[in-house]
């Protein structure tokens, strides 16, 4: 037999088997970094700075000129004012050409200096030690850990890899209405996984396919496409590129340079309900000078973002930017939407909520489809006494690599937490770096449980780390952020907090329970 | 033996096709700026072909590999690619 679904099927495995382990990564990472903007409320908790947007008489000029205080007017050129919910006023200055940026940060209440760092943009992180817990989870996320280049296109491969088994699995399996339904026979536990396996696939389709196009593009299209298009499009000029995305804008010249506040007042205005995110300074005191306000409209259903132009000049207000482009396009709306269908805030907390939990059923359908393998190779061990088939190396290394990722993420994730509350605590201790090998170092112990014990003991012993793990990082939290449970519980600005606290326990109760089911054994017949 | 030779095959056919899949859907997102319209703000013609560039990449990968007649699926292939990169020639050459 060696006709097109054959060949789909055996696509589909081998593709399965070597994205195993890089996608299962973005995958789980992805459903974690979902809610980076509650984890870093979370771990930043005893950090709170106030937002500019809410301080009465505060002045964004009298920031700005002790944030650029001993700057030369060349390194003033392109400024980006930002900030976060909870963290300080991070002003990037660079000069009008260059990846060269001083990056310093204002407490937006004493208006002093929090921090000052300078070198490349791309390596420098401005981040205080308690706030590196969710910047982790999306670099593992966007670069698997890896250099920048390097980790965009592992990521972008993850991304088509899950495509192809998206594609191939839809054409093996033929998704019909009446499999949606369809009880999984229990049987038989290589029958459970198999109906489990499709039937999970084919509900989680629409978002496995969205995430894998979304995915792919945005991995690829920084680190390969963008070069390419511009040496095509625009005769090798990226800059020309990124005018044309940006958009030119017209400004009369003048020696005159626009306060800041005002501008960002009249961008509240005219967006009331928004929260002031960003304001970028181009050209700043030179011809062409403007100011682009962002801010971010959140409700229960949307997020929508709003952009502002300003004249740099006068502080006149010229007109509302598309995302790219200067006047709304349909390639403007389609970009925006990819966005909102990757980052899952295309009807805000509602699909936040339920990308998180499809990315976590991805998980699952990766998972199963290793033990699936698993199963086949013992099956066909036993009936042709190894003889027929590939060797036991090969499935040992697949159970192997089945423990690392189905028990070993889950505690990895755990100690991960614990390694950023012990690296805040210690003096001289860098968070990355401690959550880095601490990440990595738990992978590798849940790989050797796997290759020394069998497959049950392997996953009661790593289920069980991981749910006392998560109930310790709970627990772990207060002492590096400063800020106790109970406190954290009882303040109403910290909401965030219980529901992170929440999602740890529940996590860590459920991969208990799922470590107490396997050690009693599955209803399920091994065959 | 004969089952380990034929995977052997389709696993070199799988990789030729997902390989050549990816060159092909890169000459074909630059080809296609040249002649996408730029619409109101300059933009869509870079936009599209990036938007569309994992659907042309799966799309060439999969017809490749599982077409019952290859030849004239690598046929359409190269044909759509090199029109695609004579596009782009031509625009260096203009």
């Amino acid at each position: 037999m060696d006709g097109p679904r054959k060949r789909l099927y055996l696509l589909h495995r081998w593709t399965g088997l070597l994205l195993a382990l890089a996608g299962m990564l973005v995958f789980f990472s992805g459903a974690i970094a979902t809610f980076h903007e509650e984890l870093d409320a979370w771990s930043g908790r005893g950090h709170r700075f106030a937002s500019i947007q809410h301080l009465p008489g505060f002045d964004l000029d009298e920031a700005y000129r002790v944030a650029a205080e001993g700057l030369p007017e060349d390194q003033q050129r392109r400024v980006s004012i930002r900030q976060l919910p909870g963290h300080p006023l991070r002003f990037t200055f660079r000069a009008a050409r260059g990846d060269e940026a001083v990056i310093r940060s204002v407490d937006p209440v004493s208006t002093s200096l929090v921090s000052s760092a300078q070198g490349r943009l791309t390596e420098l992180q401005p981040l205080p030690k308690e706030r590196t817990l969710a910047r982790f989870f999306l670099d593992l996320h966007i670069f698997l850990l890896m250099p920048r280049t390097l980790g965009l296109i592992a990521t972008g491969l993850a991304g088509f890899g899950l495509l192809v088994l998206v594609c191939t699995g839809t054409l093996v399996h033929l998704p019909r209405l009446y499999k949606l339904f369809r009880r999984p026979r229990t049987h038989k536990l290589r029958q459970l996984l198999g109906d489990l396996h499709t039937l999970v696939g084919s509900w989680t389709l629409p978002y496995t396919l969205v995430l894998a196009l979304t995915g792919t593009f945005l991995s690829f299209a920084g680190a390969v496409l963008l070069p390419v298009i511009a040496l095509v499009a625009f005769d090798g000029d990226q800059d020309e590129l990124v005018r044309v995305a940006l958009g030119t804008v017209e400004v009369a010249d003048s020696d005159d340079v626009a306060r800041l506040q005002p501008i960002v007042d009249d961008a509240c205005e005219r967006r009331p309900g928004s929260e002031f995110f960003i304001v970028n300074l181009a050209d700043w005191r030179d011809e062409g000078a403007n100011a682009t306000v962002r801010l971010v409209e959140h409700s229960t259903t949307s997020e929508t973002a709003h952009a502002l132009v300003y004249d740099g000049h006068t502080g006149a207000f010229l007109r509302a930017k598309p995302r790219i482009g200067t006047t709304p396009s349909w390639g403007s709306t389609a970009l925006t939407v990819t966005s909102q269908l990757h980052f899952g805030t295309l009807l805000g907390v509602v699909t936040k909520i339920l990308w998180g939990i499809c990315g976590l059923m991805t998980c699952f359908i990766a998972a199963s489809g290793l033990l699936i393998y698993l199963q086949r190779h013992e099956l066909q061990r036993h009936e042709h006494d190894s003889v027929a088939t590939k060797g036991p190396a090969a499935s040992r290394l697949v159970r192997i690599i089945f423990v690392a990722l189905a028990g070993g993420l889950p505690m990895a994730t755990a100690i991960t937490g614990l390694a950023w509350a012990a690296a805040c605590r210690l003096p001289g201790a860098d968070p990355p770096s401690a959550m880095t090998v601490g990440f990595l170092a738990t992978l590798a112990t849940a790989a050797a449980v796997g290759a020394v014990t069998d497959l049950r003991r392997a996953l009661v012993v790593t289920w069980s780390m991981a749910g006392f793990g998560f109930g310790a990082v709970v627990l772990s939290a207060p002492m590096a952020t400063g800020v106790g449970v109970a406190e954290a519980w009882s303040d109403p600005s910290l909401r965030s907090t219980v529901l992170v606290d929440a999602a740890l326990l529940v996590f860590g109760a459920t991969c208990l329970w799922a470590a107490a089911r396997v050690r009693k054994g599955s209803p399920a017949k091994a065959r | 033996m004969g089952s380990t030779s034929d995977s052997g095959r389709l696993m070199r056919r799988a990789v030729a096709a997902l390989l050549f899949a990816f060159v092909a859907a890169i000459i074909v997102v630059a080809g296609s700026t040249r002649w996408l319209p730029p619409g109101r703000a300059g933009v869509d013609h870079v936009v599209f072909p990036l938007l569309a560039f994992p659907a042309i990449w799966i799309g060439f990968a999969l017809v490749l590999f599982t077409a019952r007649r290859p030849r004239r699926a690598w046929l359409t292939v190269v044909v759509i690619t090199l029109a695609h990169g004579l596009l782009v020639a031509w625009g260096f050459w203009v």
